[in-house]
């Protein structure tokens, strides 16, 4: 036994001293990392999602309360499906300004047996389009042939299987990265096969289009705008010239949902901020008042030869130590929390979700680890400062 | 190793007003030497604990000096007159002074310089008649037991100086006679030995006998 080893057998005798203040150590790593990746995870989701709508203008179908239900199939997943005339395209393309347009047809599957609720269709044009092949082409390079589908990555189907919507069979040509937003639940394939597919569900009774043709209707048509021409003012010129449709600018759909994010992240670090501060005080506090209480112990040591500094690198050590298993322990329960429950946290939000990956997590990790050692360093320097001021001489008289 | 302590001058000031100011110690002189025990005698509060505190380097005077051999204890920093205590110094403090945590082997060896001289922590464990309870808590000690552990652990070292702050206090006759035996062969060995006591039976292995009142020490007798 000498003094070195002392802090690790005074951590692990005290254990109920060592238990309270890991635990408060442990709530602080928890609300910090907690806290942190959450709020990267909501931004995660947005950014996500306004990568993947990759537009600057969207048109749909007036009666289809165009925000709110495009928001809910983007961020929520919920399946929905509206369409509108495509000579609308006619009028589109000839706007000033378009430099590029694209189409897409929405339907909802009746079943699906990778899957137990119905899922989102998303056909898209494979030569116009320049808002879904980007990120599709992260997962598939090749070209979508008649019956082929991608699928989004909560799909529970695999590459290479089939899968049977309104009874016909389609193989899995790709799964998608986690996007942390409703697209996860959805499949992906082109145009033409919607419009088979609306053809079949016709042919099996159910109703989708009531007096169209599949080829006559779309459901959304995407715009990219030229540099140089306002994105606002094509946006009211559609609005304007075409009763039928309504157009919005991409941003302004996300405005909502950015803004809702902004208010629970601007909440959560306060909330943070609190719980660190009472924390703070609290462990501090802790910290004071064990020394105060351990004075015969530091007058004990004193008397066999212990230095004031060897006394203050002692009570340190301890902090330190316990700092250190205090963060280990609340980055690991929080991480398996969050990384646990990261689906059921993004459906209960009704927010775009996306976990951070290995960088961003260990980031995270680094300096919330630092932090609350620093934290545990900074109370362990306030009590060593108590500790080497002990009045032994004083002590030993008591 | 010979202590010379010269006017030394302890006293508090009372709410940090200096017109309050107590005295604890009065210019006291004492020179203690190796091979001989001085007994300190004195009732409570009279500064015998004060002063050995002093001498031993726990306790910086107000005013005069302690000199062991020709090294000036005040005049160096705490990190030596630490080492140099632990190296040289077996001090035994009145009361409960042992870490709660540690075993009793553990205690001793603590305060050992080199941290593993199990040997010689065996032998003082065995002499002071604590070869059962080695491996036992403080907690799970008499109050006769802990004070000779702490005797055990100021003797770890083989220091020159030892002092003992009424190191028979909590022992009956028969263990208090096996510690001022222990403290004489100290001392007939080389050490300096100061013991500050209540106990008369001290008187016996006494060398020199001091009386301590009101913060002035008197010499009393020369035994030998």
């Amino acid at each position: 036994m000498n003094i070195a080893k002392l802090p690790l057998k005074n951590i692990f005798s005290y254990k109920k001293r060592t238990i309270g203040l890991t635990l408060i150590l442990v709530i602080l790593t928890m609300s910090l990392f907690g806290g942190s990746i959450f709020i990267k995870s909501l931004n995660n989701g947005l950014d996500s999602l306004n990568e993947r709508l990759g537009a600057d203008i969207i048109v749909l179908p007036k009666d289809a309360e165009s925000e709110v239900d495009l928001q809910n199939l983007l961020l929520q997943g919920t399946p929905g499906y509206f369409y509108m005339d495509k000579n609308i395209l006619n009028d589109l393309e000839s706007i000033e300004g378009v430099d590029r347009i694209s189409t897409q047809y929405f339907l909802v599957s009746a079943n699906a047996d990778c899957c137990s609720v119905k899922v989102q269709i998303i056909g898209f044009d494979e030569e116009t389009d320049f808002t879904i092949k980007p990120w599709l082409h992260e997962s598939y390079q090749g070209v979508l042939k008649d019956n082929e589908i991608i699928v989004g990555s909560m799909l529970s189907t695999k590459v290479g299987h089939t899968l049977r919507l309104y009874g016909k069979e389609f193989l899995v040509v790709g799964k998608l990265e986690k996007t942390g937003t409703g697209l996860d639940t959805a499949v992906y394939t082109t145009g033409d096969t919607v419009k088979t597919l609306i053809e079949a569900a016709e042919d099996k009774g159910i109703s989708i289009l009531s007096k169209q043709s599949p080829d006559d209707v779309i459901s959304s048509v995407y715009i990219d705008v030229k540099d140089g021409y306002d994105i606002d003012t094509i946006v009211s010129d559609i609005n304007l010239n075409n009763s039928e449709v309504k157009a919005v600018r991409a941003r302004t759909m996300m405005t909502s949902t950015s803004d809702r994010l902004g208010v629970i992240s601007s909440a959560i670090s306060f909330f943070v901020k609190i719980i660190w501060v009472f924390a703070a005080i609290i462990l501090i506090a802790a910290f004071y008042i064990i020394t105060g209480e351990r004075k015969k112990e530091f007058a004990a040591l004193r008397v066999i030869g212990v230095s004031r500094k060897k006394l203050g690198v002692l009570v340190m050590s301890e902090a330190i130590i316990i700092g250190i298993i205090g963060s280990v322990f609340g980055i690991i329960i929080t991480g398996a929390f969050m990384y646990s429950f990261s689906v059921l946290i993004g459906s209960r939000l009704d927010l775009p979700y996306l976990l951070p990956g290995v960088i961003a997590t260990t980031y995270y990790i680094l300096v919330t680890f630092i932090s609350v050692v620093l934290l545990g360093t900074i109370s362990g320097l306030i009590s060593a400062y108590k500790a080497v001021s002990v009045d032994t001489a004083r002590i030993l008289r008591e | 190793m010979m202590i010379d302590a010269k006017n030394i001058l302890v006293s508090y000031t009372k709410n940090g007003k200096k017109d309050k100011t107590i005295s604890i110690i009065n210019s006291v002189d004492i020179t203690i030497v190796p091979g001989k025990v001085a007994v300190i005698f004195g009732r409570s509060g009279s500064g015998k604990t004060t002063l050995i505190s002093v001498l031993a380097g726990l306790l910086k005077p107000q005013e005069g000096s302690v000199l062991y051999d020709d090294i000036d204890l005040y005049q160096q920093n705490d990190d030596f007159i630490s080492d140099f205590r632990s190296k040289n110094i077996g001090f035994i403090p009145q009361g409960q002074s042992l870490l709660s945590n540690l075993t009793i082997k553990e205690n001793i060896l603590l305060a050992n310089n080199n941290g593993n001289d199990s040997d010689r922590a065996d032998e003082l464990i065995e002499l002071l008649g604590l070869s059962n309870r080695e491996e036992y808590l403080s907690s799970q000690l008499s109050g006769g037991e802990l004070r000779r552990c702490a005797i055990a652990r100021a003797l770890i070292n083989q220091p020159s100086v030892v002092f003992a702050d009424e190191p028979t206090g909590d022992l009956d006759d028969y263990n208090t006679q096996i510690v001022f035996e222990l403290l004489r062969q100290k001392a007939k060995d080389g050490a300096a030995v100061v013991i500050v006591t209540h106990d008369e039976s001290a008187y016996n292995y006494a060398d020199i006998v001091y009386r301590m009142d009101g913060g002035v020490l008197a010499l009393r007798d020369i035994q030998k």
